[in-house]
């Protein structure tokens, strides 16, 4: 086999004196992520635990004995449940069509020469640099009747601003001669849309769709403003801002549905159990995200990217 | 050109007169795509807007909102003056302004000081392990930061059982004015330094890398290079974004301090945003607070337009 000369520029560290420097940025960078993770490990560490050393305040690092009675009361709580799948369904349904809404908007403004255009975009532009602000809002849509109706929840969500900019930009950016061509041969708008305009925006519509869903997830004060009395219908962090944030006697969280007989018997290991439950319900609140996470992290790089660029 | 046909689109043509009925026609199709986005922002966005003429006069619930036939109570600027004038004027612009410069002056350079360091660590894995520890808690809703901030700053909490490891008296955190700052602050920078610093690990990256191997040759060594070459290469992205939070200087975060605080603290957690919702919604002063939204608005207006104006006269970058 030939000899490959390796032409690849060399650090050359130690001439340079840099293996100590390297030791210390890594090690700095290192304490850093940890420390950043630290709060999540103190609550996961907090919910696996023990209850009895989990209530005893003694767990602040790993957990100390091994114990899934408060998640497994979780799973029995009709409350915690019904909030969680409340808040899969507002996401899943908000997201598409907030997406769907802006791939449409974004499409027809991206075609140069439609109708009344410059004065569309103003329209939109306008509400992105001045609301009328929360009260004349929540008259507003009082007025209406949407007041403690999911419809103050799920119409104000389907335009988003920012998600119209950034479909219409990358629509703009799509090879023109294919939308040209479809046309030619007898395609129409929504021809385009379906069939070329989805397909190729695929990165966007990921990016967009991602952003959305997180935001969406993460909702609670808008169901505070308008919907206060639909309690069946909240969110699962409007349930974790009543029970863990509100926490007053009406609102804490509590055992409910089937509480294992062994804790029936032991009076205080169920009280330990119900003040780990909070460990093991920010756990619950948090795993969808976290599990998701790593495998969209990129989408949502380029998110923040895309957020910075001159639109 | 495609003859139009019903329902099928054309290769448009800008430069080509068409008569007003005549192009709405052509393009009906793309503006009924355009339709729920029109109906949702006049619905929601505009009517609120005429809606603001309730800040003129003292609304009543169910009441009409605009009407001069007697039956309107106009009262001019006489919600803005009672707050201009009243003890929480000075409070909560004070508060939002103070929170608001306090996370740009110890939140600001976090990312770009760990961008700069991230930068120089050159094992893929322990970079790549170490940004997805950074990046999470961006990720995580407001609610479950406060609530295991709550939870850590307890009087049970772990904070507080080293204070006491320490000889000292376990401290009712949240209801001190004095530490709320503080928490604000640290928990905004735990949530987005990591995510910050993803736009300036994007500027480091467009770095010519010859400019690096020049300045090797030249004998300049690793703090040399990031002084004279990876800085300079993120200035402009700094200057941007530290323009554009001045630029929104009043927009605190209401939502967190909502969750964060209690009336002990009000003196100096309230921001404009709980004010409105705490003396608008839960005390149903309508009109007032309507009149106070309005107010910061208007100034929050100015000066997100001033600073993109600045930033688009001196810089490349602005909002739009």
């Amino acid at each position: 086999m030939a000899k490959v000369i390796d032409f690849t520029p060399k650090q050359n560290r130690i001439k340079q004196g840099s293996v100590l420097v390297d030791v210390i940025i890594y090690t700095f960078i290192g304490i850093v992520a940890l420390v950043t993770l630290y709060p999540f490990i103190l609550i996961f560490s907090n919910s696996i635990s023990n209850p009895v050393e989990c209530a005893a305040n003694t767990v602040w690092l790993y957990p100390k004995g091994f114990s899934l009675k408060a998640y497994g009361q979780i799973l029995n709580s009709d409350s915690i449940l019904r909030s969680f799948l409340n808040s899969v369904g507002y996401t899943v349904l908000i997201t598409f069509l907030s997406v769907l809404n802006a791939v449409f908007a974004g499409y027809a403004l991206s075609v140069k020469g439609l109708f009344a255009r410059k004065y569309i975009v103003l329209f939109i532009m306008i509400p992105m640099f001045f609301n009328a602000g929360l009260i004349p809002t929540f008259i507003i849509i009082s007025r209406y009747g949407m007041f403690n109706t999911l419809w103050a929840i799920i119409l104000p969500s389907i335009v988003s601003i920012w998600n119209i900019i950034l479909a219409r930009t990358y629509i703009s950016g799509l090879p023109a001669g294919l939308k040209e061509a479809a046309i030619i041969d007898g395609a129409n708008d929504f021809d385009v849309i379906f069939k070329i305009v989805i397909p190729l925006s695929k990165p966007i519509i990921a990016v967009l769709a991602l952003y959305t869903a997180l935001g969406v997830w993460n909702q609670w004060f808008n169901f505070l403003v308008y919907v206060p009395s639909l309690e069946d219908w909240h969110p699962l962090q409007m349930y974790l801002t009543k029970t863990l944030i509100w926490g007053n006697m009406s609102n804490v969280l509590k055992m409910e549905g089937n509480i294992d007989p062994e804790l029936i018997k032991n009076k205080l290991l169920m009280a330990a159990v119900g003040s780990q439950l909070k460990y093991a319900v920010i756990m619950v609140a948090s795993i969808p995200v976290i599990m998701i996470y790593p495998f969209v992290q990129k989408y949502f790089i380029q998110g923040a990217l895309l957020g910075s660029l001159k639109e | 050109m495609a003859k139009s046909k019903s329902g099928m689109a054309m290769v448009r043509d800008g430069s080509k007169k068409l008569g007003f009925f005549q192009h709405f026609w052509r393009d009906k199709w793309l503006l009924l795509l355009l339709v729920p986005t029109l109906v949702a922002l006049f619905a929601f966005n505009y009517v609120p807007m005429y809606g603001l003429a309730m800040a003129f006069q003292n609304y009543k619930v169910g009441g009409k909102i605009l009407a001069f036939d007697g039956s309107v109570e106009w009262v001019g600027l006489k919600h803005f003056y009672d707050f201009v004038t009243s003890i929480f004027f000075g409070r909560v612009f004070g508060n939002t302004l103070r929170l608001s410069f306090e996370n740009i002056l110890f939140g600001f350079w976090v990312p770009i000081v760990f961008a700069l360091l991230l930068n120089e660590i050159r094992t893929k894995w322990y970079k790549k392990v170490t940004q997805t520890f950074v990046y999470l808690p961006y990720f995580v809703s407001t609610v479950i930061v406060v609530s295991i901030l709550l939870n850590m700053v307890s009087t049970e909490g772990v904070i507080n059982r080293l204070v006491q490891m320490f000889g000292g008296q376990s401290i009712p955190f949240m209801q001190k004015a004095e530490y709320f700052d503080f928490m604000y602050i640290i928990t905004n920078i735990w949530q987005t330094f990591g995510y910050n610093s993803i736009i300036y690990l994007a500027a480091i990256a467009s770095v010519d890398p010859s400019l690096y191997e020049a300045a090797t040759v030249d004998g300049a060594n690793r703090f040399h290079k990031m002084v004279h070459i990876t800085l300079p290469a993120i200035l402009p992205t700094a200057i941007i974004l530290l323009i554009l939070a001045v630029g929104g200087v009043l927009g605190a975060n209401t939502e967190k301090i909502l969750l964060m605080y209690s009336a002990p603290i009000y003196s100096k957690a309230d921001v404009i945003g709980t004010y409105v919702y705490r003396i608008g919604l839960v005390n149903a002063k309508y009109s007032y607070t309507a009149a106070v939204g309005l107010f910061s608005n208007i100034i929050s207006f100015v000066l997100v337009y001033g600073t993109n104006m600045i930033s688009r006269k001196f810089t490349d970058y602005s909002l739009w």
